[in-house]
């Protein structure tokens, strides 16, 4: 019995200690571009600027998962557009003040009033989400897209261009394929609609696209606008359609009726209600 | 009820309480543990004091994340941006975040907080393993001479007072001070030597009576334990995720596991009744 719960002891302290060391083993820097067609896994970033117009890049890795800080320092390794400044801000982490040269001067990277850079994440090519954490911390992993746009601190955070075609169709499998299936480059525009964002021609891995400001004219008018089907849901072992599974994950999490917080209130009360039974019981005795 | 049961009941409402980062999984945490606190505590302890120190430790997250985050999309007050630190947005967020922080302090503190107000010091000594025998007795004496100290200390205070001392600068202090340490030394020795005589350290700790362990101090034991290990293993696998309100304030998500586990902490309300 004595061993039993020594183990019962310390497992949920091990259990978080292995936790966190595989959680950083996990998460690697980015490769050079020019070794993306090796890679297995590959994450799109596009940057929109505040006159509209839009960058974007495809960042190969081979780790499970990379942060959205080395996706940033492997754009800018390989094209100026994506040069960048940050600071920390404790508790959130890295926070881009600078991408592209805009803004081109500032003295805090989280202004009072004007504008600043908005950090969104994409997941298996659903709908762009603000970002929860800085980019030191938030990780994404194949098939995810990283995005930036410079928006005015007031207001809401409309989400940039959407990442269709920023990153080839590739099958995420790490098991070694044959060799003409893996010569056999799959063509985006063959087998997935144009995005939303104006970027109908697919582009290929490593290049950067600069588009007008109409092309991101579209997505920006809503914050759920999901990137194009195929694209990026390709990406995922199933290739099932990515609408489908999004659409279900995020009503989970977005409706207002979610029935987990709904139980979570009720025990709220019912436990706030048992706290004033308890005490008046224990002051009776 | 077994306090090693009632340890591994603490340990894993402290983890669950600082694996996430999420109000709503703190809040259940919180409650769970005030009422085990209420239902559990000794006669004649109170849990005022502690209650009201929460309050302010969860004030003070409050304030100094509203005063020195900046970030958020809802402003409700604009400080002019010339004062340091303080200067700038004042965001809903940041004050949603701290109010956040202050709940998992609380929440961790108040799971703790029964090795101190359920069981007897001595029945927390003693449910040490072997090996930190020694340590826990330690520590667990340094603790009880903190009281001691604060009476002495009012003692010494009372006397000078009445001999016409009337402290008006800080370099006066000392003659409260230097009496203040030179009882506490003489009390530690003191008590060494009283622990020494009754043979402390001379070999190992023995016990009166054993703490048996009975089926209701499995079952909470085993119940906490595992609600803790899910709970990690669900954080680590994203099934329950953390909350941030920043840039613009959410509702936290919540998943019925999460809030399962959470609950799990309730069951010495069912186990144990005092």
């Amino acid at each position: 019995m004595r061993g039993v719960l020594r183990i019962a002891f310390a497992a949920p302290l091990l259990t978080i200690g292995l936790g966190a060391a595989s959680a950083v083993a996990h998460v690697g820097p980015a490769k050079p571009l020019c070794a993306q067609a090796a890679d297995t896994n590959h994450v799109g970033i596009v940057v929109e600027h505040g006159n509209g117009d839009v960058v974007t890049q495809c960042v190969g890795f081979d780790t499970p998962t990379i942060t959205a800080l080395a996706v940033l320092q492997a754009a800018a390794s390989q094209d100026s557009s994506f040069e960048y400044a940050t600071e920390t801000y404790p508790g959130l982490g890295e926070a881009v003040c600078q991408i592209g040269n805009e803004p081109q001067q500032y003295t805090q990277c989280l202004p009072s009033s004007g504008s600043y850079w908005v950090f969104f994440t994409a997941t298996s090519g659903r709908a762009w989400t603000g970002a929860a954490h800085g980019i030191s911390t938030a990780t994404v992993s194949n098939g995810d897209d990283v995005g930036f746009r410079y928006d005015a601190l007031t207001g809401g955070d409309p989400a940039p261009a959407s990442p269709a075609n920023v990153c080839p169709a590739t099958p995420p499998s790490p098991t070694p394929t044959p060799a003409p299936t893996a010569s056999a480059r799959p063509t985006p525009g063959g087998t997935s609609p144009p995005g939303p964002s104006g970027t109908a021609v697919p582009k290929p891995t490593g290049t950067v696209i600069a588009t007008g400001a109409g092309g991101s004219s579209a997505p920006t008018a809503s914050n759920s606008a999901l990137p194009a089907d195929g694209v990026l849901g390709a990406s995922t072992p199933q290739a099932s359609p990515v609408p489908a599974l999004g659409v279900a994950t995020n009503a989970v999490i977005d409706s207002p009726f979610n029935p987990a917080l709904v139980i979570a209130v009720i025990a709220i009360a019912a436990l706030i209600t048992l706290v004033g039974i308890q005490g008046l019981r224990r002051r009776r005795q | 009820m077994n306090p090693r049961a009632l340890g591994a009941w603490a340990v894993s409402g402290v983890t669950i309480a600082l694996a996430t980062g999420n109000p709503v999984y703190r809040v259940l945490v919180l409650l769970c543990a005030l009422n085990v606190l209420i239902a559990l505590r000794r006669p004649g302890v109170s849990i005022r004091g502690l209650v009201v120190a929460l309050l302010v430790a969860t004030a003070i997250a409050v304030a100094t994340t509203t005063l020195a985050s900046h970030t958020g999309d809802h402003a409700f007050l604009m400080l002019p941006s010339g004062i340091p630190v303080i200067g700038g947005r004042l965001t809903l967020e940041a004050a949603l975040f701290g109010l956040a922080t202050g709940i998992g302090i609380a929440a961790a503190v108040l799971a703790a907080a029964p090795l101190s107000l359920v069981l007897e010091p001595h029945a927390l000594v003693d449910a040490l393993p072997p090996a930190l025998a020694r340590t826990g007795a330690a520590i667990g004496t340094a603790l009880n001479l903190i009281p001691g100290i604060a009476r002495s200390a009012t003692e010494i205070r009372d006397a000078q007072r009445m001999r016409g001392w009337r402290p008006r600068r800080v370099r006066e202090w000392p003659d409260l001070a230097v009496p203040v340490v030179l009882t506490a030394l003489e009390g530690s020795i003191t008590l060494a030597e009283a622990m020494e005589a009754r043979g402390y350290g001379s070999g190992m700790r023995t016990h009166y009576a054993e703490e048996a362990w009975h089926r209701a101090d499995v079952a909470v034991a085993a119940v906490a334990v595992v609600a803790a290990m899910l709970f990690v293993a669900l954080r680590i696998s994203g099934v329950v995720s953390d909350w941030y309100p920043f840039p613009d304030v959410s509702a936290p998500p919540v998943s019925i596991a999460g809030v399962a586990c959470c609950l799990a902490l309730a069951a010495p309300l069912v186990a144990w009744r005092r």
